[in-house]
């Protein structure tokens, strides 16, 4: 079992470790920004307007990135 | 002296005028007559398969251009993606209940870390299906009344769009094996082009005899092969 909590009283470790998962959630907002583009990318080449699956695959995209940019909010606040 | 061996006769101008307006007459004709399976119906969001489809619009696709088939793979070939985004959902509740149930807490985290964490997991999760899902559905195979249009998306970066004239495909043929391809009727159809322009390769469509056909029909060959 590990004891995490002994490890986080330490400042410095705490610091280190709140950096660390601050640029992991940075890169996960990039991997969201560049799934977002890719998706407005191929809706240009593919659309399928009837269906409105376009437009759904958009609105997800797009709310993925909002939900990413606000975990990395978040995570910079509360950590 | 005989002559051991006579040339035949170059064609003339007029052999080669009478060549070249066949392949013009070719590429202008309409197969618009010719017996094309009939319309499966409005396209819905997840169609794999549908003739005559309305709504769909392509890159660089001529003002005259009409679809006359859009094809995905078969919605069989979803089931892993699905049932691995189902299992990493529900993975953290088993967690969860094998701590409650042995007693033992495997991780113990600051409370923040606990939501970030959990927040994080379950957005990579719904990426990972995302990312899945979209794969799948931007990876289309369309027939037009001039063309093959050939959309592939994989590994979030890489698209590619590749199109063939229907008189630079030379060759259609299909494989169907295995209890999965027969039971609900999807296959692999390779269509064969002219010289040095690429092949194209449809994995896991739906009914490949019919898509064979139709392609065979634009060409104005009535024929199928099966491999």
């Amino acid at each position: 079992m590990f004891d995490f909590p002994s490890i986080f009283d330490s400042l410095n470790a705490g610091l280190y470790v709140k950096i660390a998962v601050l640029i992991v959630l940075g890169l996960f907002v990039v991997f969201t920004f560049v799934i977002f583009n890719q998706t407005s990318s191929l809706n240009k080449i593919l659309s399928v307007k009837n269906a409105g699956a376009s437009t759904t695959i958009r609105v997800l995209a797009l709310g993925y990135l909002i939900a990413s940019i606000s975990l990395f909010v978040l995570a910079l606040v509360i950590l | 002296m005989p002559d051991v061996f006579v040339s035949d006769p170059r064609p003339d101008s007029a052999t080669e005028a009478a060549v070249a307006n066949n392949q013009k007459n070719l590429q202008q004709t309409d197969f618009t007559d010719a017996p094309v399976v009939p319309s499966t119906g409005k396209l819905g969001f997840l169609s794999t398969f549908c003739t005559n489809p309305d709504g769909v619009q392509f890159e660089h696709q001529e003002p005259d251009e009409t679809v006359l088939l859009l094809m995905r793979k078969h919605h069989i070939t979803n089931v892993r993606w699905i049932v691995i985004s189902v299992f990493l959902s529900l993975l953290p509740l088993i967690v969860q209940l094998a701590q409650i149930s042995l007693d033992v807490s495997f991780f113990v985290f600051p409370t923040p870390y606990v939501l970030v964490l959990t927040l994080s997991y379950y957005l990579l999760v719904f990426g990972y299906a995302f990312v899945s899902f979209i794969t799948w559905f931007y990876n289309v195979g369309i027939l037009t009344k001039k063309r093959l249009v050939d959309i592939d998306f994989s590994d979030i970066m890489y698209k590619n769009v590749a199109t063939a004239r229907l008189i630079d495909i030379v060759d259609v043929e299909y494989t169907q094996g295995g209890f999965l391809h027969s039971f609900f009727d999807y296959g692999d159809v390779f269509v064969q082009t002219e010289g040095i322009k690429p092949n194209f390769e449809f994995h896991a469509v739906p009914h490949p005899s019919i898509v064979v056909n139709m392609i065979l029909i634009r060409m104005g060959r009535k024929e199928k092969k099966h491999v």
